[in-house]
């Protein structure tokens, strides 16, 4: 009899629960849908990140408050899950971040052209508002003949070196200006509790970036070339700086386990807790001193602690180091948008409006426009190396951070990790390289 | 659970003879045991004690110690800072709402279809416990544009219902693998008899076998709820509405490629299992003799 | 009712019966798996990134697996995965359902001490145990150093000879409690006396154990084994957290090749193609298992 009325209450507990989700699931569509006299927007990206974006989107919903902005801030690979399922099933998000390149690319016939857009809200010499570097890449990949931009670069970056320079200045060391220089310093600051070159080399897009300023170093500009088949990979220059690549695993300038580290959070965590001299990441780094973050760590306050530089000069090579960036995130409109006016006000705002302040006011990253510039620097440092950042450094960038094609980018990864574990010789790497290259070319 | 409790320390007259015998033995087997069982418990925790650590990492200092595993100045700011940024009772309930329903569901069919596997004379036997396998298998990531390609032409894009389905559709054979192995260790006389009485096949199953195998069913309400729980990819894709996010989702904003708050990721990803936790402690309790000590 | 009629009207209406238990279960699974299932077959014969349309190729990606190393060393680590877990979660998760089946203080808390890692996210084990290993700064190294035991000083991720095996050693940790709940469960479906009599008798109890009650498992064993098996093919999130399957592939399972295929290098259905030969390696090694352990293993009809 008591199990009867048991089983009795777990039947009807789940008719409840199932009847329950049932509403919750119908009720909160038709509010979403519907909403009286609301235009709303979705936008999904894995970048700028979740707090921020969230001032950007108040800032344009205040100046306009018949509409609603649905973000969703997440991660890249789920991101790509999650747009490659949308985009095949008709729900792709209003507005979306993309990377330039193959991402645009694949997305390209569910992209609306956005340059009409750019004319329409910044004149007919809109492109000039942009780094050159961003204008570049926004076509990256475009078929011959296909001028239209699918994206509108967002954010950019340098990718380069950061010091620590507390470490620096206890260990008397000066900031390597040449490979010498940095094998010096690396012997210098041995033996402390701190890593003098922390790599983090567990992520592919870490181990390219770092090759790259490599590379350009070697030779500026070659890499893309042997990527377009203009040169080759094995071109003694390019096995140089794979040999380079190695030489920081070998001769003892990476810390052990560099291949296994990854950058966030683990290495960005360790440098920021003072416990490496120098880091390879880039001009992002900088978000680290955000004025509206509470809890900023000694090192970062006002960027107190840290140094950003070159990747150091290689014998033999360009005289000056070279600037390798680009953009960080681009933004796109879906084709399938109700809204298309509006989505063009949104991504305009965002790229050089009141919501481009907000993003910029949080150090995120660089902004894609010149000349705008946070309303509040917390020190003078922070001020100088922005200023270093975005007057210097950003409109030198000629190199991009990134190959075109995605199998050409991950072989390139492959390949560095496997010379930096032993596996392959510079030379077996560059030749496999080549293979690729040839693989994906025809 | 209470009858389960009264017929182990009733149990058979050998140990209750030989308990008062041996109870001097007893007490240094048990020193035994825990001279086993705490070291490899403290290892166990070690792992477990370093992500509570650095759920209490502060973002202003980032220093640890205790080779690293604790923060050097903790603090439960990102607990605070992960209540007052997010609706986190909102995505409580939304998770229960997925959960709950699937857990039942999942027991109920999972069961039924154990009964009629075990106990049953089914056509294709071997064919359908072949097939379970398959929904195994599959792993999220390379079903979930096509399920959601289902959900969408079933009116369910964006509702709750669907996450439900799908979850116990995943969560079967599991379930079915388990219970039957449970419903086969229970005696076919007791079907028998109770078919003789005039049962039906459906009293048989509710008021003989279900009651018969609770430890299997506590397992299987443990690993359902643990994976549609934990599950953000399908979420993730088809849900649209901030109002019908469950838990699962807030971790992913703070991950990010240039995640700089490790400590509010670890602490939101604490706060995600403990619920879990909960449903364990409460479930292990049905982990005593059932069988065993009911059928006599 | 009498005995001579049960024959066939009884049969008829037990089949009917049986029908009725398996419908809803049989419903959900031709809705949610059986059509991801043809979904993916579909997709394995083209050349294809997901969104645009797609060039039918036969079984061109089929015959691209044979020369594709990588795919190779998926089928490889799992080999290792498959090994290395299911034996030891089986015998430490044993062991523990053992003592913890018994009246012993704490019981509660070390189950669930045991049992937590199962619980966790995969992402912060993931993060935890690269930090433990990192041989810079991490735990591991830093224990290593304060004991002189050198061996737990290397880099066992960051090395594609020893990647996969911390990978599966973090795995042991993180699902042993999970086979002790299985084994517990097991345990329940054993008669109390015989445990009982295991107990008692100190002096045989090795004997008891492993003559009398661990044979008495067998089915939890069978369906452990099953699923491990099936787990270890699908391993995903811990891998891809811990090593993002590297250093150069090392450390690459089925999954999370998928999943680069598919995502990141734009080449659906190439996953698709590597998802099916998943779905055939599960399905041949689960069939396979019916055959060496008997049809007993399916319809219990043998014990």
């Amino acid at each position: 009899m008591k199990r009867h009325k048991k089983s009795a209450a777990v039947a009807a507990a789940t008719a409840f629960s199932i009847v329950l989700a049932g509403c919750a699931g119908s009720a909160s569509k038709q509010d979403s849908s519907d909403e009286s006299g609301l235009r709303a927007l979705t936008f999904r990206s894995w970048s700028p990140i979740e707090q921020t974006t969230r001032q950007m989107v108040d800032a344009f919903t205040s100046a306009n408050p018949d509409t609603k902005i649905d973000a969703t801030i997440f991660n890249y690979p789920e991101y790509l899950v999650d747009l490659q399922t949308r985009a095949s099933s008709g729900t792709m998000p209003d507005i979306i971040g993309l990377q330039p390149g193959a991402l645009t690319q694949q997305y390209r016939s569910n992209l609306l052209p956005l340059q009409d857009c750019a004319q329409k809200t910044w004149g007919a010499d809109w492109q000039k508002k942009f780094y050159p570097i961003g204008i570049d890449q926004a076509r990256l990949g475009n078929p011959a003949g296909d001028e239209n931009f699918y994206s509108l670069p967002l954010l950019v970056q340098t990718v380069n070196l950061w010091a620590n320079t507390e470490i620096f200045e206890a260990g008397n060391a000066q900031i390597p200006k040449t490979w010498d220089e940095l094998v010096a310093v690396v012997k210098q600051l041995k033996g402390g509790e701190y890593a003098p070159f922390m790599l983090p080399a567990k992520d592919s897009w870490l181990r390219n970036v770092v090759f790259l300023q490599i590379a350009n170093n070697v030779e500026p500009g070659l890499v893309y070339q042997a990527e377009d088949g203009s040169d080759k990979w094995t071109n003694p220059k390019i096995v140089e700086a794979f040999t380079y690549w190695g030489k920081l695993f070998t001769d003892g300038i990476a810390q052990d386990g560099a291949i296994g580290l990854d950058a966030y959070p683990s290495g960005a965590n360790q440098f920021e807790a003072g416990n490496a001299a120098m880091i390879p990441l880039g001009a992002w780094w900088i978000q680290q001193s955000d004025p509206s973050k509470t809890g900023i760590p000694p090192l970062s306050e006002g960027m107190s602690g840290y140094q950003p530089f070159l990747f150091p000069t290689i014998p033999g090579g360009a005289a000056q180091s070279q600037y390798v960036g680009g953009i960080d995130v681009a933004l796109g409109i879906s084709k399938n948008t109700k809204n298309p006016d509006l989505a063009c006000k949104v991504l305009t705002d965002w790229i050089a409006g009141a919501g481009a302040q907000k993003l910029i006011n949080t150090f995120n990253d660089l902004p894609a426009v010149t000349g705008l510039n946070p309303e509040k620097f917390t020190s003078d440092k922070q001020q100088q190396i922005w200023t270093t950042l975005t007057t210097e450094w950003m409109p030198q960038v000629k190199y991009s951070r990134y190959l075109k094609s995605p199998q050409l980018d991950t072989a390139l990864g492959d390949a560095l990790s496997a010379i930096a574990t032993g596996q392959l010789t510079p030379k077996a790497a560059a030749d496999k390289m080549q293979a690729e290259q040839e693989k994906v070319g025809g | 659970m209470k009858t389960a409790e009264e017929t182990t320390t009733a149990a058979p007259a050998v140990p209750t003879q030989a308990a008062t015998r041996a109870s001097q033995p007893l007490r240094r087997r048990l020193r035994w045991e825990h001279a086993v069982l705490a070291p490899m418990a403290a290892l166990w925790l070690i792992p477990i004690a370093m992500v509570i650590g650095m759920s209490l990492l502060p973002t202003s200092n980032p220093k640890t110690t205790a080779f690293g595993m604790f923060p050097a100045e903790p603090s439960l700011g990102n607990y605070v800072e992960i209540w007052t940024n997010n609706p986190i009772l909102r995505n409580l309930i939304n998770s229960a709402l997925i959960t709950v329903p699937s857990v039942l569901l999942v027991m109920l069919f999972g069961s039924m279809t154990a009964f009629a596997l075990a106990r049953l004379r089914v056509p294709l036997k071997a064919v359908i416990f072949g097939a379970l396998t398959l929904a195994l298998i599959l792993p999220m990531s390379s079903i979930v544009v096509a399920v959601f390609k289902i959900l969408q032409s079933m009116g369910l894009y964006n509702n709750l219902v669907g996450l439900v389905l799908v979850y116990t559709a995943l969560g079967l054979p599991f379930a079915v693998i388990i219970i039957r192995t449970s419903f086969l260790a229970v005696p076919e006389e007791l079907h028998e008899a109770a078919s003789l009485d005039g049962a039906s096949k459906f009293t048989v199953y509710w008021r003989i076998y279900l009651p018969l195998s609770r430890p299997a069913l506590a397992v299987v309400a443990v690993w359902q709820c643990m994976s549609s729980w934990n599950d953000f990819l399908l979420p993730l894709v088809t849900l649209q509405d901030n109002e019908l996010k469950p838990l699962t989702l807030i971790p992913l904003a703070y991950r990010g490629v240039f995640l700089s708050q490790p400590g509010a990721l670890f602490a939101v990803l604490v706060l995600i299992s403990l619920p879990i936790v909960v449903v364990f402690l409460a479930v292990q309790r049905y982990l005593v003799n059932g069988l065993s000590g009911a059928i006599k | 009712m009498t005995y001579v009629k049960i024959d066939k009207t009884s049969v008829r209406r037990e089949r009917l019966a049986g029908t009725m238990f398996l419908l809803p279960a049989f419903l959900l699974f031709v809705l949610f798996v059986v059509y991801p299932i043809v979904y993916n077959v579909q997709a394995s014969t083209l050349d294809w990134d997901g969104v645009n349309q797609g060039v039918f190729t036969g079984l061109g990606n089929y015959a691209r697996l044979f020369d594709d190393p990588i795919f190779i060393t998926t089928l490889k680590n799992s080999g290792w995965w498959i090994l290395l877990t299911i034996i030891p979660q089986a015998l430490i998760g044993f062991f523990l359902a053992l003592l913890l089946n018994e009246k012993i203080r704490g019981r509660a808390i070390y189950r669930a001490i045991f049992f937590v890692p199962a619980v966790l996210s995969p992402v912060v084990v993931g993060i935890v145990w690269q930090r433990m290993l990192d041989p810079f700064n991490g735990v591991f190294v830093k224990v290593g150093q304060a004991t002189g035991l050198d061996f737990l000083a290397r880099g066992y991720l960051a090395d594609p000879e020893t990647a996969i095996f911390a990978a599966i050693v973090v795995n042991v940790w993180m699902w042993t409690g999970f086979s002790m709940l299985f084994y517990l469960a097991g345990l329940q479906l054993i008669d109390s006396s015989v445990l009982a009599a295991a107990k008692i008798d100190g002096a045989s109890t090795w004997r008891t154990v492993r003559s009398i009650i661990w044979p008495m498992l067998r089915p939890t064993h069978l369906s452990l084994l099953l699923l491990g098996v099936i787990g270890s093919l699908k391993t995903f999130e811990l891998v891809y957290v811990l090593t993002e399957g590297g250093p150069n592939h090392a450390s690459e399972m089925l999954p999370t090749y998928t999943f680069k295929q598919a995502f990141q290098l734009q080449s659906v259905g190439y996953a698709s193609t590597i998802s099916v030969v998943l779905l055939l390696i599960a399905v041949v090694s689960s069939l396979s298992m019916v055959r060496a352990f008997g049809s007993g293993f399916l319809t219990g009809d043998a014990k």
